[in-house]
């Protein structure tokens, strides 16, 4: 007697299935050893630093600058550079909802952030501002009445 | 007594959105409890932030007062209407051990990755770079700005993307109501329990649909790739997107296996909400509604279908409103755009074109996804004919749609250089969408032959 042929096991899709389950499984387990490698570098690097900062060395000004809709932020550096650009956006979120004006020194305060102290201070004395702190490359400054 | 009041919030709009899921989704809809605790927590939140973004239309301004006082109301008139209703109570679980150990896979699963989510997450608190600058800077300015708040809207802020809609700042800021400071862990917190929550949807979604033992599978593919973690833990706008697209989709599906107006009311919430996340979630949501039509007659014609598409683009065009409202009176014009269509100086080029198609090759094989976009191509190929049954279909055009306008846009808009431009956000685009891929990918391949 003639056995019909069997369907053949591929034609049902179902090794197919178990080979794809098994390699969707593969990649999860390859990932999640990813993840638990990338924890525990990141528990050894909390030892030093427990976490991130942003804008660190803005911290304060929010509070100087409170009630104040804009703040000149003077710079030589170039803002299309990556971590130039970095840096003002943090100070820009530490100290909203204060706009810092690039470039502009109309404002009553104005924050310099140069490459060189140098730079600033011949800005400073330009404007005939007057220093009101210095910390971490940055100068703060009042406009004079 | 901080961490309780940073969970408050989010417990309160939990309350707010199940009240208001149980009155769209009534239990003869049969809708599983896990999808309406995730329905209601997403829907809950988006409720509480157009509340909160209401205080800046009618007062110029963040009223906290107010914004607690109109929760306060909605959540009353809604307690009301359901303890009222003969059909939208709350049923009384039926939890049993048969149909909860189905379940406890993907429990664990979801407990473990949450466990170094929130690890990592602890480490990058103000996440990533478009967090600081984008996201929380305009919740910042909504929450401190006072009647100054519409400054972030100024020209010289055009490094954070002025035009973009504010459902995410609005959450944040409804949240910052209760703990009465821009605190970090309020935006930390918005971004773990969003991925959360898309991970437990999307499990749930196939569960449902499949039955299949293995549908905790999409779950440690989420939530176990670092580099997914990484954008959930990023404080982006990425993962509403991805949460309410994915919520979205599976309620049309709904909506036409069961010719349920109910679901077509929840579909056209969550799109509308999707608009509000970010300009994407516009683009998605339009392609979606251009796609509803087709697909409800697609290989099956119903009397309801007039009155179910009513009843989508309804509730679509409702919770789309702060977005129009956001259009027309606040959002600047989006100053990072030039047309390479007209533009003598950036042209669309040839070379352009190539490069972004070679581009999407060199990102299915790059090592951050560790293979997972070549497996789920592969399987998406060999399951061919199921990503274009009745049920699929829609998952299928919308990818086809949603990636070809995102090719057309990164083609048109000459503003960057594009291979700086594909560097930083292709993987992004791909992230949010992923949960998407995954629940078709998933569903047609645990889809039982007939």
């Amino acid at each position: 007697m003639m056995i019909p042929p069997q369907k053949s096991d591929w034609k049902s899709g179902i090794p197919a299935r178990a080979l794809l389950i098994t390699a969707f499984g593969l990649i999860a387990l390859i990932n999640i050893s990813r993840l638990i490698r990338e924890d525990l570098q990141l528990q050894k690097i909390k030892g030093v630093q427990p976490h991130q900062k942003v804008g660190q060395k803005f911290y304060g000004l929010d509070k100087i600058f409170q009630g104040r809709e804009y703040v000149g932020y003077y710079t030589d550096k170039d803002l299309s550079e990556s971590e130039n650009n970095k840096q003002f956006s943090q100070a820009q979120y530490i100290i909203a909802p204060t706009i810092l004006h690039i470039n502009n020194t109309d404002h009553t305060f104005t924050l310099f952030d140069c490459t060189s102290e140098d730079i600033a201070l011949a800005k400073i004395q330009d404007m005939h501002a007057t220093i009101i702190q210095k910390h971490g490359g940055l100068i703060l400054t009042r406009q004079n009445p | 007594m901080t961490m309780l009041l940073t969970m408050l919030p989010y417990a309160f709009s939990l309350s707010l959105g199940l009240l208001a899921t149980q009155l769209i989704l009534p239990p003869k809809e049969n809708c599983p409890l896990i999808i309406k605790l995730c329905l209601g927590q997403a829907v809950g939140l988006a409720i509480s932030a157009y509340l909160t973004f209401l205080s800046f239309i009618l007062f110029d301004q963040l009223i906290p007062f107010f914004v607690i006082f109109l929760n306060l109301i909605l959540f009353l008139t809604l307690t009301f209407f359901v303890a009222t209703s003969k059909e939208n109570h709350f049923p009384k679980p039926k939890i049993t051990w048969a149909k909860t150990k189905q379940h406890i896979g993907a429990c664990l699963a979801i407990f473990l990755l949450a466990f170094f989510l929130i690890r990592q997450s602890n480490f990058y608190v103000h996440g990533g770079w478009d967090a600081w600058s984008v996201w929380n800077l305009k919740a910042k300015f909504l929450y401190l700005g006072g009647e100054s708040w519409g400054n972030m809207f100024e020209p010289m802020l055009w490094r954070s993307s002025p035009h973009y809609p504010l459902l995410l700042p609005l959450i944040n800021v409804w949240a910052w109501i209760f703990t009465q400071a821009p605190v970090y862990y309020v935006p930390q917190s918005t971004a773990i329990l969003f991925s959360l929550l898309t991970a437990t949807f999307l499990y749930a979604a196939i569960k449902q649909e499949t039955k299949s033992r293995f549908a905790f599978l999409p779950i440690l593919l989420f939530l176990g790739s670092p580099f997914v973690v990484r954008q959930c833990i990023s404080q982006y706008s990425d993962i509403l997107f991805a949460f309410y697209l994915l919520s979205g989709i599976y309620c049309l599906m709904k909506t036409k296996e069961k010719n349920s107006g109910a679901f077509a009311a929840m579909a056209g919430l969550l799109l509308g909400c999707l608009t509000f996340t970010k300009g994407e979630g516009l683009l998605a949501a339009g392609i979606l509604s251009l796609l509803f039509i087709p697909y409800l007659g697609y290989k099956s014609r119903s009397p309801k279908d007039a009155e179910l598409s009513l009843i989508f683009f309804t509730a679509l065009f409702l919770t789309s409103l702060p977005l129009l409202f956001f259009k027309l009176v606040y959002a600047p014009d989006n100053v990072t755009f030039t047309n390479g269509l007209v533009s003598q100086t950036h042209p669309s080029t040839l070379p352009r074109l190539k490069a972004i198609l070679i581009y999407y090759f060199l990102e299915l094989r790059h090592m951050k996804w560790n293979g997972l976009l070549i497996i789920t191509a592969l399987t998406l190929l060999i399951k061919f004919r199921q990503m274009l049954n009745s049920r699929n279909i829609l998952i299928s055009l919308f990818l086809a749609g949603y990636f070809g306008m995102i090719t057309v846009y990164y083609y048109i808009n000459t503003q960057f250089e594009i291979i700086w431009w594909l560097k930083f956000t292709l993987a992004r685009v791909i992230f949010a969408t992923l949960p998407v891929i995954l629940l078709l990918t998933f569903l047609s391949l645990f889809e039982k032959k007939t």
